[in-house]
């Protein structure tokens, strides 16, 4: 009995690591995305419309986010119909292999600072076996800008003078 | 250990903080000719016989849509860390200058101040870097469409280094100034970025000036006239060639008396670690002609940080 409770216990142990490490695993990936322009936002936003594809349907609207920025930051868009066309953020395509450790940490949380998804935006279409997860999402850019200048990810302006 | 990590991080860091900062460009937003002149804001002026048209910035500054434009490029720019010279100021500077200028006498003899034409010259909206910017309104039946452009330029090589352009989807509502604050806030970060790529050039491939010599006329100076067998325009080659950064320049004329270089990449900082200019990087070939053997006398008239000029045979 008492071996049998042990052995209970270290299944749930197990059991708990095991999703720590999936959830945290979960954080750190970028679900596969495509990224375009949603008209001008407000001075220092932008406003994106972001598409991921996911074999489940209920992906959270922080991961939409999290698309979201990480397209602002590396991707650039461009809405041909709105004529609106943005260069990444992140101008050197080495920035994220050489702030590597710096963007494992920054999409596990910090991200979540700089987005807003707008509420009532959220469209879910089946494509094939997969599903397409489409939402509007604010960018804060000039903030998210002025903290990767702060941590010498990005160049500013006045960086030199 | 500790001690050692210490004294290595200092040995580190010790150079760039011995290092000055490099000068920061002046940068103003002017409105564009094109502009000006579908506005009817240019000013005729006879230039010995040829009409030469220039924009009228006085009556410019005037114009609401354009200060709006301008007061939100500076606004953004402010907030990137890079703020900008207001054109309308620089304008009511230069005419208070000249006022007080005019008024102001000496005491005891009652003499005015002394004022080249030069300097008169030099009493103009100018800066470092022109940002002009400009627009049209097509109108499409009820729709308003803004066709909208923002270049920068250097001034001093005339060189185009950033530009933004483009038409703003047409509109039914919109006025002006909102069109022009849409086309601002959609435009600006593209033409920051590039902006950024010419600073980047900047820091590591020196700053581009343009380098100019003359001559004092019958002062017997020539750049024809030889030292130790070699050509004066062949020493001054020789001195760019060991002052310039990886060597970058180009001798784009060479006659009796002038000399010209174009894209001359000149180091950020000083063998002192100060802020290196134009003007600091022409004295130093002034002090190096000043000396035996070739003991030419010069006088330095660079004015602004990328044009360089010296003027050989006398100050």
């Amino acid at each position: 009995m008492q071996n049998s409770n042990q052995m209970k216990k270290l299944l749930i142990s197990i059991f708990m690591m095991l999703s720590c490490v999936v959830m945290a695993k979960a954080e750190e990936t970028i679900l596969p995305y495509e990224i375009y322009g949603a008209g001008t936002g407000v001075q220092g936003s932008y406003v994106v419309e972001v598409i991921v594809t996911s074999k489940k349907s209920n992906v959270s609207d922080t991961e939409l986010v999290k698309s979201a920025i990480h397209g602002v930051l590396f991707k650039g868009f461009f809405n041909d119909e709105l004529r609106q066309s943005q260069k990444p953020l992140v101008t050197s395509s080495l920035a994220e292999q050489q702030y590597a450790d710096f963007f494992k940490e920054f999409f596990a949380g910090s991200y979540k600072n700089y987005g807003q998804a707008l509420s009532g935006s959220r469209r879910v279409t089946k494509v094939n076996k997969e599903y397409k997860i489409k939402m509007t999402v604010t960018v804060y850019k000039d903030q998210l800008r002025k903290d990767l200048e702060a941590v010498g990810v990005v160049s500013g302006l006045n960086t030199g003078f | 250990m500790k001690k050692l990590f210490l004294l290595l991080t200092i040995v580190a860091f010790f150079p760039v903080a011995m290092l000055g900062q490099a000068k920061k460009p002046t940068i103003m937003v002017i409105p564009s000719d094109v502009w000006c002149n579908e506005n009817g804001l240019m000013v005729t002026i006879d230039n010995m016989g040829n009409t030469d048209y220039i924009p009228d910035y006085e009556q410019a500054v005037l114009n609401a849509d354009l200060m709006g434009a301008i007061t939100k490029i500076n606004g953004l720019m402010a907030e990137r860390g890079m703020p900008l010279k207001d054109l309308s100021q620089t304008m009511k500077s230069i005419k208070e200058d000249q006022v007080i200028r005019d008024q102001t006498m000496s005491n005891s003899s009652g003499a005015t101040v002394a004022v080249t034409t030069k300097d008169m010259l030099l009493d103009r909206a100018k800066a470092d870097i022109i940002i002009e910017v400009g627009w049209q309104l097509h109108k499409r039946g009820p729709q308003k469409e803004l066709t909208y452009s923002l270049r920068a330029l250097d001034a001093y090589t005339n060189k185009q280094i950033a530009e933004n352009s483009g038409t703003m989807p047409p509109s039914y509502s919109s006025t002006v100034p909102v069109l022009l604050e849409e086309a601002v806030l959609e435009k600006m970060d593209g033409f920051v970025s590039q902006l950024l790529a010419f600073f980047d050039d900047l820091f590591a491939n020196g700053r581009e000036i343009s380098v100019r010599l003359l001559v004092f006329d019958g002062t017997g100076v020539s750049l024809e006239n030889e030292y130790d067998g070699e050509e004066l325009t062949d020493i001054i080659d020789n001195w760019m060639y060991e002052n310039t950064v990886s060597h970058r320049y180009n001798l784009s004329n060479a006659t009796e008396y002038r000399l010209d270089f174009e894209q001359v990449r000149i180091p950020l900082y000083d063998e002192r670690g100060r802020a290196m200019d134009a003007r600091r990087f022409i004295n130093n070939l002034r002090r190096y002609l000043k000396d035996a053997p070739y003991n030419i006398t010069s006088k330095n008239t660079t004015s602004g940080l990328g044009k360089a000029e010296l003027i050989l045979g006398e100050k």
